[in-house]
């Protein structure tokens, strides 16, 4: 028989056991990363905000590299219109994160799993999570003024 | 493979729906679709950051020209062409060294090669050694059903006869490859 009879046989019960066991071996060797689906639904709500990327300052970007998350204990942010610093303490189980943000009343979520954790500022403009588990965490500024652009943060690893 | 709605078809009523205004089911087309294009980004050789970067790229290209997508029913095929385009652009980028092996790499992870000497780790071996222009066809067709091989070949590249659905070059190549395995069991 040659190549080309072969491909033009009809599908037959063998061809559709042999499709069901590559679903099968695809799903345990190459099945799409857990959070995938979640993290292209958060890119693409991002996008469609127009939401502004905040930039990390100061000396913790020495230890950021081939935009990897990075390591740190206190990271600041900086946008045009605001800025976010955060302290990140060790807790039983994940890390404890205390912010202070430009202005108070303003919604800050915490993106480290399927659902966003969110908080707002006080009349200070401190906020705070108790938890977040261990991994990599962005955070979205919602606009504090009607109009303005959300800010989202590069990812960092808590 | 035995679902009764082709996914094509589901893909096109969540996508007109979108379109119409309900934003909601753009989350079930990205749940149902992204599997699919996985796949097609990592039969390029893409190692996870590039396939999930590439995805990404294909899901906001779509949310941004989403009337570029002349036809609801055609938004699988769409998504495929793209995903496709955007792969295997990534890979033919010079990069560091790997790239000429990595295409048939589906790198499982050392211990699930330990333990998976079984037929299914087997079959993903030879999957591995066809095309990425095969692979990429056979695991989108393993995540499908029959009324869809057409669309499916045709994005990706791969035209098929009009004489309903046959076995194909790329199915015919894996059977080949699995009658020359002693291992492999035909039944």
């Amino acid at each position: 028989m040659t190549l080309d009879d072969d491909a033009r046989l009809p599908l037959d019960g063998g061809d559709t056991r042999l499709l069901t066991a590559l679903a099968e071996a695809q799903d345990r060797f190459d099945a799409p990363p857990t959070g995938l689906v979640e993290r292209l639904l958060f890119a693409i709500s991002l996008d469609l905000m127009s939401a502004e990327l905040a930039t990390l300052e100061g000396g913790v970007l020495a230890g950021v590299r081939g935009g990897r998350p990075m390591t740190a204990d206190t990271v600041t942010f900086t946008a045009s219109g605001l800025s976010l610093m955060l302290v990140l303490t060790e807790v039983d189980g994940g890390v404890r994160v205390d912010g202070w943000v430009t202005g108070g009343g303003v919604t800050v979520e915490a993106h480290a799993g399927p659902e966003p954790e969110v908080q707002v500022s006080d009349a200070t403009g401190r906020l705070s999570w108790p938890r977040i588990p261990h991994g990599p965490v962005r955070f979205l500024i919602r606009p504090p003024r009607e109009g303005d652009r959300p800010v989202i943060t590069p990812s960092i690893e808590v | 493979m035995t679902d009764p709605v082709p996914l094509s078809r589901r893909a096109e009523d969540a996508f007109r729906a979108y379109r119409d205004g309900d934003a909601g089911r753009l989350a079930e087309l990205v749940a149902l679709v992204t599997p699919p294009l996985w796949a097609i980004a990592r039969s390029a050789g893409l190692d996870h950051q590039e396939a999930e970067d590439a995805l990404q790229t294909v899901w906001i290209a779509l949310v941004r020209h989403t009337d570029s997508v002349a036809e609801p029913r055609a938004v699988f095929a769409w998504l495929i062409t793209t995903t496709r385009r955007t792969a295997w652009r990534t890979a033919r980028r010079p990069r560091t060294a790997e790239l000429a092996d990595a295409v048939a790499d589906p790198r499982p992870g050392p211990a699930e090669v330990a333990e998976a000497s079984d037929e299914g780790r087997r079959l993903w071996r030879h999957v591995a050694t066809l095309s990425p222009r095969c692979q990429a066809l056979l695991r989108v067709i393993a995540y499908a059903s029959t009324p869809d091989y057409a669309t499916i070949s045709t994005a990706l590249g791969m035209p098929v006869g009009s004489i309903g659905p046959t076995r194909g070059r790329c199915l015919a190549a894996l059977r080949r490859a699995l009658a020359t395995d002693p291992t492999w069991s035909t039944t």
